[in-house]
């Protein structure tokens, strides 16, 4: 028999033998029978027979028992580890609850940095990375029509029969459907009428996006037929208005006064790219066939490029002879793009998000640091561990597991934070198209993802500091020692960390101070006219009311409101100041100076006037002379002191006679999708007077060019168009509900008229900066209290690395006033150095908010100057805490300390 | 050795070892002993089964394991009840008991008379 090595016994310390064990169990057993059997009287060989017939197949069951041994020992080891485990998070939660400020501090730190994040990358991952989200989205692209006026690209959509022709005729693309949103609508359901948001897609949409119907089913495209009249209803709004009830497949309910019926039910992921309107609440389905337009998604085939397939799909437009995709005037291309190209919060978004970014490394800092310094006053704890036995790994296993559990937490906290963040973005949304984008972003799984990752992100950026700093220290000489001095290299690193947040701070407040300032500048911003309880009062003219009538009852309505208690005036115009007006492109011709009618310009504002018009609105008159009785036969205009500019620059530009050259080839009133039709000249008109430009959209870069012609009651043919319009004057306060009352009132006026301050519309077009302004300010306030939070725990922690310091400072004679200088001098010039650095680098990042600042530099040096006293401020805020504590050491008990 | 030996029931075994270990720690070669003593020897197992059952065992929980040291000053494994291998004990008694007193019942009924 061979023996068994006694060392070997030693190897189960180690690591469990298995096999060797098997092998010792089973020898055992054949040593105890071979006795047995020796002492009944057989001979060792005889014994040894027997014994081994008696076993069978010993072989086999040795292998079976070193199997079962086997997954003994990995139970083993899974239950030894999520003891470990438990044990760690146990004492790690402990040690967390010891310091409940400390904690708590940590928390919010990760929390808000993480949250905030979360918010602003929930947006840009909708808005800017995944803005097309369907099956191998790298290759598919937004098929659009773009033309050029001047300096701007407007898109322009394909007609619907573009997406069937090019699924047949083309080579480089898989797939193309048209899907197409941005239309508003009214929804009439059994008791409530529901505005909504509509898009129109062909069937072929939902296989298009790989998209599963929550309930019912995608018809065929043969069903779809243009007096069939089917939709999807979205899931959002089939929960939020139909209880998600399965039954309203199959329903009929009535859509602008149409009748449609409900086919199924799409799922919430399921979007329609049109970044310009808000996000459909359902989906009318069209067919291939039918005259109208639309935005058409293709799916390139792999390896093609995007010009290849743009030069191949825009030849086949050209040889079809579809209606509608002849060139006009201007140069129109087909263009494949993605729907972030269009999107114009896209710099503002750029910024926030690298801004976030920067934010969220401030965070991450911060927790570090507060790691250090605990980990500063836990040094003796943990070198009292060590010497009784732990492990250096299971040490470093146990604040690693501090770290993750505060980083799941915060996280936790990060996902609510992020939540609520989106919802009060979603909440102070303005209601300008610019901002309609943000009605794809909802928060979901995606975000929840990113919090997490953002987390763990979070967790491995603070370890990894908090590791380089602990890296070099020796346990053992933490352990006599103390922690006395922490090393030069680590107060370098520290200290840059704080410089790099200051400088973050800093760049986001005068970022947020210039959207501040552009504020108020545009809150200043001269109008052109009074519009102190100035109202616009809109109706529809009754139906079948014509001509005279027509203007007899516009006068009547007028004067009821002129006779009106409060009321100091009231005129008929055809167009209330910053509501949209009406915008006609023209270009500007005079007898002596004939232009080419194919060259761009901006638009003109176009409005018929009564004389009256230019007193009632306390426009002063700047050159030559009002409308009179004879002015409309006599084709005279007035018009605004921009337009006069350019139409005589340096001259009065009284008594010229211009006229609209495009009228000439095109129509005056321009949309691409129209055929254009050349029109006979427009007859010359005399311009008699020059009254100041009109701006009600404060965000305009230039005033727009005004002309006013004369409208007269007698001539009826200037009182056009479905709406008659009241301009009325009541500076009183309770005007509003007044006129409202008023309005109600009119005779023969259904729907009720609409009572319009024209204040509160001039004051709408500062709803978008003053959302972006808001963001960024909470952004910058963020910046700053992690910043001070940041230089507090820096200059508290160096505080308490120099007490011995101090100590031997004031036994030396130093005054406290001399040690409180010390103290906060170092945060001060920790912050100056930020300061000066996050200014530096504003001169480059201020770039990404030019396009939202209106009327300031963006290096408008108050922004620059108040950023920095007010962060100067809060530097030596945050280091009054450390220097009260450093005053206050007794120098006797420091130095002796430790 | 009387010839007239039986083959173990699977299943039977796990009970009989069990049985075994239930009176204290004891080895593998003490477990073959006493099902061979406790069985007047009409029981025979083939051994090379039982140490794989025995571990089996252990694997579920039902045994414990731990070496020590024969009354021959031998290294030697014993195994012991666990309170879980005691309930299953308890449980597998009372199934065998009953199965065997049922099927001791119709042993002694007399035969399904045929139904004309």
């Amino acid at each position: 028999m061979k023996r068994i090595p006694a060392w070997r016994r030693y190897l189960t310390f180690w690591r469990a033998d298995i096999e060797g064990d098997v092998r010792d169990e089973l020898e055992f057993h054949t040593e105890m029978r071979v006795e047995e059997y020796m002492a009944r009287g057989m001979t060792d060989a005889e014994a040894r027979r027997a014994v081994a017939e008696r076993l069978g197949d010993v072989t086999a069951a040795r292998d079976e028992c070193v199997e079962w041994g086997k997954i003994r020992a990995t139970h083993a080891r899974r239950a030894s580890f999520f003891d470990g485990l438990r044990s760690d998070v146990r004492y790690a939660v402990r040690s967390l609850r010891r310091a409940p400020a400390w904690t708590a501090v940590a928390l919010l730190t990760i929390g808000l940095g993480v949250g905030a994040t979360t918010t602003v990358f929930s947006v840009a991952d909708t808005l800017l990375v995944r803005t097309l989200p369907y099956p191998a989205s790298s290759r598919v692209y937004l098929a659009q029509r773009q033309w050029t006026a001047g300096k701007s690209v407007v898109p322009s959509s394909l007609p619907f029969g573009m997406a069937k022709i090019w699924r047949e005729r083309s080579h480089t693309i898989e797939d193309a459907v048209l899907a197409s949103g941005g239309n508003s609508a009214t929804l009439l359901s059994e008791s409530d009428s529901l505005p909504v948001s509509t898009a129109h897609a062909e069937p072929g949409f939902i296989a298009f996006a790989g998209a599963r119907l929550v309930t019912g089913r995608v018809p065929t495209p043969d069903e779809v037929t243009p007096a069939a009249h089917l939709m999807f209803l979205t899931e959002q709004l089939w929960r939020t208005a139909f209880n998600a009830s399965p039954d309203v497949v199959g329903h009929t309910m009535k859509l602008d006064g149409e009748d449609w019926t409900v086919v199924g039910v799409t799922p919430a992921s399921l979007t329609v790219p049109s970044f310009r309107s808000q996000r459909a609440d359902l989906l009318r389905l069209v067919n291939a066939t039918e005259p109208a337009s639309g935005s058409i998604l293709v799916r390139l085939k792999p390896g093609i490029t995007r010009e290849a397939a743009t030069a191949e799909l825009n030849a086949i437009m050209k040889n079809s002879n579809l209606p509608d995709v002849r060139p006009g005037p201007w140069p129109m291309t087909l263009t494949l793009t993605r729907p972030q190209d269009w999107l114009a919060i896209r710099e503002p978004l750029v910024m926030l998000t690298s801004a976030v970014a920067l934010l969220l490394l401030v965070a991450c800092t911060n927790v570090a640091h507060l790691l250090l310094a605990r980990g500063a006053a836990r040094q003796r704890e943990l070198a009292v561990r060590h010497a009784i036995g732990a492990s250096r790994s299971r040490l470093v296993r146990q604040l690693a597991t501090e770290s993750v559990l505060l980083a799941l937490l915060g996280g936790t906290l990060a996902v609510v934070i992020g939540w609520g963040g989106l919802h009060v973005l979603m909440a102070l949304r303005p209601a300008g198209r610019n901002f309609n984008a943000l009605t794809y972003v909802a928060p979901g799984r995606a975000m929840i993802a990113i919090a997490v990752m953002l987390a763990i992100g979070c967790g491995l950026v603070v370890g990894l500091l908090a590791a380089v700093r602990s890296a070099h220290r020796d346990l053992a000489v933490d352990l006599r020692v103390g922690a006395a001095n922490a090393g030069y290299g680590a107060r370098r690193l520290r200290s840059l960390l704080v410089v790099g947040e200051v400088a973050v701070s800093a760049t986001l407040l005068v970022g947020a101070l210039l959207l501040v300032h552009t504020l108020f500048a545009l809150e200043r911003t001269d109008v052109g006219f009074d519009s102190r309880g100035l109202y616009g009062i809109t109706l529809r003219v009754p139906n079948g009311m014509k001509g005279p009538d027509r203007a007899g009852y516009a006068a009547e309505v007028r004067d009821r409101f002129v006779h009106a208690p409060g009321v100091e005036n009231a005129v008929i115009s055809d167009q209330v100041p910053g509501s949209s007006g009406r915008m006609q492109l023209a270009v500007w011709e005079t007898p002596d100076h004939p232009q080419d009618p194919r060259i761009g310009t901006n638009g003109t504002a176009i409005s018929a006037v009564p004389a009256e018009y230019f007193a009632m609105m306390h426009m002063p008159l700047i050159a030559g002379r009002t409308f009179d009785d004879g002015s409309f036969a006599r084709r005279e205009i007035v018009v605004s002191q921009s337009l006069a500019n350019q139409l005589a620059p340096g001259r009065s530009p009284i008594g010229l006679r211009i006229r609209n050259a495009r009228a000439r080839t095109w129509g005056s009133n321009f949309s691409p999708e129209k055929q254009a039709m050349p029109s006979p000249d427009e007859p010359w008109q005399t311009i008699i007077g020059v009254v100041p430009d009109v701006m009600t959209n404060l965000t305009q870069a230039a005033p727009d060019a005004g002309l006013y012609r004369p409208l007269s009651l007698r001539d009826t043919t200037a009182m056009m168009g479905p709406r008659i319009i009241i301009l009325v004057r009541d500076t009183a306060r309770d005007a509003t509900a007044r006129l409202a009352q008023m309005a109600a009132s009119v005779r023969r006026a259904d729907p009720p008229p609409s009572v319009l301050s024209v204040r509160d519309a001039i004051d709408a077009s500062l709803a978008e900066p003053r959302f972006t302004m808001r963001v960024l300010a909470a952004f910058a306030v963020l910046g700053v209290v992690l910043a001070a939070i940041g230089l507090f725990g820096v200059i508290s922690y160096s505080v308490g690395q120099r007490t011995r310091e101090i100590g031997v400072r004031m036994a030396l004679g130093a005054t406290r006033a001399s040690i409180a200088q010390l103290v906060v001098g170092d945060g001060i010039r920790l912050a100056s150095i930020g300061i000066i650095v996050g200014l530096a680098g504003s001169l480059v990042a201020t770039r990404l908010v030019q396009s939202v600042l209106y009327g300031v530099s963006r290096f408008d040096p108050i922004a620059f100057a108040a950023g920095a006293v007010l962060l100067l401020v809060i530097a030596a805020a945050s280091c009054v805490a450390p220097m009260l504590r450093a005053t206050m050491i007794d120098p006797a008990h420091a130095v002796r300390a430790e | 050795m009387p010839n007239a030996t039986v083959e173990v029931l699977r299943g039977t075994l796990d009970l009989l070892i069990l049985k075994a270990v239930s009176g204290g720690p004891v080895h593998g070669y003490a477990v073959a002993r006493w099902i061979e003593q406790a069985t007047n020897d009409l029981l025979r197992i083939e051994e090379g089964t039982l140490y794989p059952a025995l571990h089996r065992l252990e694997t579920k929980e039902w045994i414990s394991a731990a070496w020590g040291t024969s009354d021959s000053n031998r290294r030697a494994k014993f195994y012991a009840l666990t309170p879980k291998g005691r309930a299953q004990l308890r449980r597998e008694m009372d199934t065998w008991t009953r199965y065997a007193s049922a099927v001791f019942a119709a042993l002694a009924a007399s035969p399904t008379p045929r139904s004309a």
